[in-house]
């Protein structure tokens, strides 16, 4: 397999990037003088995938939700009743696994044995094992994940958020799925959705470290074939109306205090690309200015004791589903609201200054570089990026461009009171 | 790795690690203070209204513009205990001058001056306005630990556990204390702090020493020569004739959470220590451990189930989100698996997959700044001079007998149960 070479002189980093003849798509980032190795192997495959279109037939099954996530859990599990981290374990590696809306990860960071651990990654995501019996197992740990993450209130005000955002796109369904979807799940389906969306075509593998590309590539050819082979599944646009379903969620939660989170529904997606990550750095400048602990907003609501430390934003631009959010604690979270939709118009109205625009510049700058500190860092933002066709190399250059005019453009098309859900979780009556 | 100490005066002492790898510098202030229920509440005050601004960078937009200027240099403040210590500390983050067109050191370490000498101040004292905002902001947050069960089950347990020691004061001080604090004496208390307390500033990263040296030693050699030492901490030791402590709290929860406390009293800087992290690795401290193999993967009791040796404190803990009714299962399986580790049933593989787990572990840390810092912070606090890599060393020659011993040591002091009653929803 041949490799090819993207160097960025400014951040010192180089990536090198290849098909396998398989189809899987292999990342080398060349790192020296750090301990660890890092290796994360995904497919494109998450919670929003709730159909499947059985490869070479006409075949359509509706999955169960939380499959994805199962399915992860599961493919640790191996045919002599041991299971992945165990191997794992006796190189000394740190292994894990992701599912998210759109991906899962299978990764692992160690600090010697490094192509032992990749083969026994290779190995146990390219095999397999399900029985009623091991499945039967699984509802019971998964069963304690979902409660864990019912109490977490975190947990509740984002999905509570996507929940009055979306009316369609699957992206509002808990990861996990519910403890009654999970009972729908069969080693006969898991095989099936292992067949389609762990096909090579569908998955990326990133290597961060001191590494022998050729060394890897002979782990990969054992066990990644050009039969296993199904092409990329392509997923459907979905028709999502412009509006958001319902503009305010509560719910009550044993916490001290009321938490909020204010969401800005994405209305543009499937893009990928540099237009992406424009898009993602634009929105992310936007929120800075806005928001950010420099603003007027800030202070005025931080010293009128309406919000505290806890305040941050984030924006999650993806190719099939996106928004940005306030969140925090607040006594008032409907003051919040409104502020934050004042804050908004008062801007669109008046502009962008030149020198607040430079200054956040410089903070995307700083943690762009910051980003490069850390191999499993390095590992998790690539895969992403490659994912959605994005040169994380680019970074800097198209921060560096950001125009006032882009700017304005896209905050009167991302940040409108029609595309806005509140969410909120509110103490237990008599707890406040 | 190799630490070069330095006094700038006497009970002040600059550390400077150099690392060439890392896009950033890091620079961190600590004063250390022995928790003490009198102090507890003013010194974890202290770093909020510290941050809110300082002379030169009058407010909160002021601060955060110029840490805007500085490339998204990342300021933090704030309190972390080790043992039976409490320090506060300032960090700041930021980018290598390296990877930039301008030279930012110099400035970072002004700003750092800026945080901890020159402190906004009003008729001699704090602002007043921002010490009731922070007050307040505090109030929350200590309330606020409820949000987080698992964290507050954790925090429950050590209060009961230690209880009538300085290590069972919650670091983040009482809400009642508050309202004994105001700008005067909250500043009055800063002046003996900083007058009086050790203090350490660790510098890590690429940057020019001796360049670096003179900043610092010109900002911060105005402080006084003091005659501190480090707080000696005190060992969870094994009692005679103990009363396991055992609470049960309700709450409406969906998920239960189960903590377990228990003595060791192992020196933090013997071989015995070493045992221990190999004991707690193999029992519950890995994803290969007893308590996950067998807790989760085989009787599908808990999602999270795990242990963790305390090293300042010579005690383990263990943590596990369980349903309310299978406390008795869950907590049987837990005393059968620690049983089996004191009758040295467990494999030569585990043994093997602990060392290697802990040298990954430990040589991971390497590759952080924030890890290297906490990691030798907690050695020179210790009076220790071993590096990770000789730590590394040590824990690859436990031997069995020595997992023995250290499981031998281990004395069930105090159970607490949060028990969920209800769904979490209503």
């Amino acid at each position: 397999m041949k490799f090819e070479k993207i160097e960025n002189t400014m951040l010192k980093e180089t990536i090198l990037h290849g098909v396998h003849e398989s189809g899987l798509r292999v990342y080398i980032v060349p790192k020296q003088g750090f301990s660890k190795y890092y290796a994360i192997y995904g497919t494109e495959y998450g919670s929003i995938d709730t159909k499947l279109n059985v490869p070479d037939t006409d075949e359509v099954i509706e999955l169960p939700d939380g499959i994805a996530h199962f399915l992860e859990h599961k493919l640790f599990e191996e045919e002599d009743g041991g299971n992945a981290f165990d191997r794992f374990a006796l190189t000394g590696a740190n292994s894990n696994a992701f599912t998210s809306f759109d991906m899962t990860a299978y990764l692992f960071s160690c600090t010697d044995s490094f192509y032992e651990n990749l083969d026994i990654l290779i190995d146990f995501v390219n095999h397999p094992y399900f029985t009623d019996e091991n499945v039967a197992k699984e509802q019971g740990i998964i069963g304690q994940e979902i409660k864990m993450y019912d109490d977490d209130p975190n947990w509740r005000l984002f999905f509570n958020m996507l929940q009055g955002m979306y009316f369609k796109n699957p992206v509002k369904t808990d990861i996990a799925g519910t403890v009654e979807s999970i009972a729908k799940i069969t080693p006969d389906l898991l095989f099936k959705c292992c067949d389609a969306f762990y096909n090579p075509s569908n998955m990326f593998l990133v290597m961060v470290g001191d590494i022998d590309a050729d060394k890897a590539m002979a782990i990969v050819d054992k066990y990644v074939t050009s039969e296993r082979d199904r092409g990329r599944i392509e997923r459907e646009i979905v028709d999502e109306p412009k509006t958001v379903a319902k503009s305010v969620v509560y719910q009550k939660m044993s916490v001290s205090k009321p938490q909020f989170m204010i969401g800005f529904k994405e209305l543009e997606t499937d893009i990928t690309g540099t237009a992406l990550l424009k898009k993602q750095i634009e929105t992310n400048v936007i929120l800075s200015i806005l928001f950010g602990k420099s603003s007027e907003f800030f202070t005025e609501l931080y010293e009128a004791g309406i919000i505290d430390g806890s305040f941050s934003f984030e924006c999650e631009l993806e190719k099939k589903y996106g928004f940005s959010s306030v969140s925090g604690e607040s006594k008032d979270p409907n003051e919040v609201f409104n502020r934050v939709i004042k804050r908004i118009e008062e801007v669109k109205s008046k502009g962008f200054d030149e020198d607040e625009i430079s200054r956040v510049k410089k903070v995307l700058i700083g943690a762009n570089l910051r980003g490069y500190n850390d191999v499993e860092r390095i590992g998790n933002n690539f895969i992403r990026s490659f994912m959605s066709d994005v040169n994380p190399f680019e970074y800097e250059r198209i921060a560096e461009a950001v125009e006032k005019d882009a700017l304005e453009k896209r905050l009167r098309e991302h940040f409108n009171k029609d595309a806005a859900v509140l969410s909120v979780i509110e103490p237990l009556d008599g707890e406040e | 790795m190799n630490i070069n100490s330095s006094k700038i005066t006497e009970g002040v002492n600059l550390r400077l690690l150099k690392t060439e790898k890392f896009k950033t510098n890091c620079i961190s202030l600590y004063i250390h203070l022995p928790l003490v229920r009198e102090n507890v509440t003013f010194a974890a005050l202290l770093p909020r209204v510290l941050k809110r601004g300082t002379e030169r960078y009058p407010s909160l937009s002021e601060l955060s513009k110029r840490t805007e200027e500085l490339y998204g240099a990342y300021v933090s403040a704030g309190i972390v205990k080790k043992g039976d210590t409490q320090s506060i500390k300032f960090t700041l983050q930021f980018v290598s001058d390296t990877f930039l067109s301008e030279k930012i050191t110099a400035d970072a370490v002004e700003l750092l001056g800026q945080l901890v000498l020159f402190p906004k101040l009003q008729s001699g004292a704090f602002d007043k306005d921002w010490v009731n905002q922070e007050k307040e902001n505090l109030k929350n947050f200590i309330e606020g630990l409820i949000n987080d069960k698992k964290q507050y089950a954790q925090v429950k347990c050590n209060e009961i556990m230690f209880e009538g020691d300085p290590y069972g004061i919650f670091e983040y001080g009482y809400v009642e204390d508050l309202e004994n604090i105001d700008e005067k004496n909250l500043y009055e208390f800063y002046q003996n702090i900083l007058r009086n307390s050790v203090i350490d500033i660790f510098a890590s990263g690429s940057f020019d020493d001796e360049l670096l040296e003179n900043e610092i030693k010109s900002i911060f050699g105005e402080l006084p020569p003091r005659n501190a030492i480090y707080t000696k901490t005190a060992l969870a030791a094994v009692e005679d004739n103990i009363c396991v402590k055992n609470v049960v709290e309700p709450m409406p929860t969906s998920q239960s959470k189960l903590c377990i406390g228990f003595n060791c009293g192992i020196f933090p800087v013997s071989e015995d220590y070493y045992n221990m992290m190999m004991f707690s690795c193999i029992f519950g401290g890995s994803p290969f451990s007893k308590l996950f193999n067998n807790v989760r993967e085989k009787l599908s009791l808990a999602y999270y189930v795990f242990s963790a040796a305390d090293r300042q404190k010579g005690y383990v803990k263990i943590s596990a989100g369980i349903e309310a009714d299978k406390f008795e299962a869950a907590y049987d399986e837990i005393m059968l698996q620690l049983e089996k580790m004191k009758t040295g049933d467990f494999s030569d593989d585990e043994i093997i997959s602990a060392k290697k787990y802990l040298a990954t572990s430990l040589g991971s840390a390497k590759d952080s700044l924030g890890a290297i810092e906490n990691f030798y912070m907690g050695q020179i606090m210790l009076g220790n001079d071993e590096t990770i890599d000789e730590l590394i060393e040590r824990v690859s020659k436990v031997q069995r007998d020595g997992i023995i011993k250290a499981a031998k040591c281990v004395q069930e002091d105090t159970i607490y149960f949060l028990k969920g009653v209800g769904n979490g929803e209503v």
